[in-house]
């Protein structure tokens, strides 16, 4: 589909707008909660901009298997807390390796 | 499919496929199967939202942080809490309503295994923000969400904890 750069701004404000509106419902129910739903949902977000990201073209090599990762954390939360643990420290592995590909400000 | 079979194979499904559910089915998980839980002093109270607007459930999702995988349908299992406290007295809504309201879930849940589909029930929402978005009178209260679709995803049984029973007196 080929959409013009007005039409993408207001699809990226409009997607940004509605993650908003999850973390500030998420905040809201959090307080009454699991207390492993907090980093849960900050997974959540976490893949809900990779997902704006690679829909708008800005993604980057590692990307893919980043939000394949995120998936995979996301799924564990009910296998229990050593396995979502287990997954937590993947991604911050994960985190590492895109951390090494910057070499400068803006060259990721 | 015998009925520990069905019982012990449920899951909780997080992701769907993006296939429709039809409407028949859908209804048949209320008036075939939800509503014929068990209801406290036989108050029918519960009402059910059968949500598959697309627009509807995308704003849905946005204040269900607990709603996963997108599903093509949910079923909203909400109480009349006037008719609760009408037919249960203080207890209705403060404690029967929740009940009936899980007894009904659990059957829906049942009945779409059965019907090889998949399910979720989550209490991760935005009561008020639910309410607004499907323009529920403040008497009809949401109780749970289930996510109704054909799994694209089914997890693994998780181990049940079997020293959960004692015979008689509490050892």
């Amino acid at each position: 589909m080929n959409i013009n750069k007005d039409q993408r701004t207001k699809q990226i404000f409009q997607q940004l707008i509605e993650l908003i509106c999850y973390i500030i419902v998420s905040a809201r129910n959090l307080l009454q909660e699991s207390k492993l739903y907090g980093p849960l949902r900050m997974i959540e977000v976490a893949g809900k901009l990779t997902d704006i990201l690679s829909c708008e073209g800005l993604d980057f090599p590692l990307l893919p298997v980043f939000r394949e990762h995120i998936e995979t954390a996301i799924d564990s939360v009910v296998e229990g807390e050593a396995s979502f643990v287990a997954n937590l420290d993947s991604l911050v592995s994960d985190v590492i390796s895109i951390l090494a590909n910057i070499q400068k400000e803006g060259t990721l | 499919m015998e009925i520990l079979n069905i019982i012990q194979g449920r899951r909780s499904i997080r992701r769907y496929r993006p296939d429709s559910v039809n409407l028949e089915q859908l209804q048949a998980l209320v008036l075939e199967a939800g509503i014929w839980a068990p209801s406290a002093g036989n108050s029918q109270s519960w009402r059910f939202a059968v949500v598959t607007d697309p627009l509807l459930l995308h704003k849905i999702e946005l204040v269900s942080p607990g709603l996963l995988g997108s599903p093509p349908a949910l079923i909203v299992i909400c109480q009349n809490l006037e008719e609760a406290k009408l037919k249960g007295g203080s207890l209705g809504p403060q404690f029967l309503a929740i009940a009936d309201a899980a007894m009904a879930a659990q059957n829906i849940m049942l009945y779409a295994h059965a019907l090889g589909l998949g399910t979720c029930v989550i209490a991760s929402f935005h009561r008020g923000a639910l309410q607004a978005i499907l323009g529920l009178p403040h008497s009809i209260t949401p109780f749970f969400v289930v996510s109704v679709g054909y799994p694209e995803f089914t997890p693994k049984t998780p181990i049940r904890k079997k020293d959960v029973i004692w015979f008689n007196e509490y050892k």
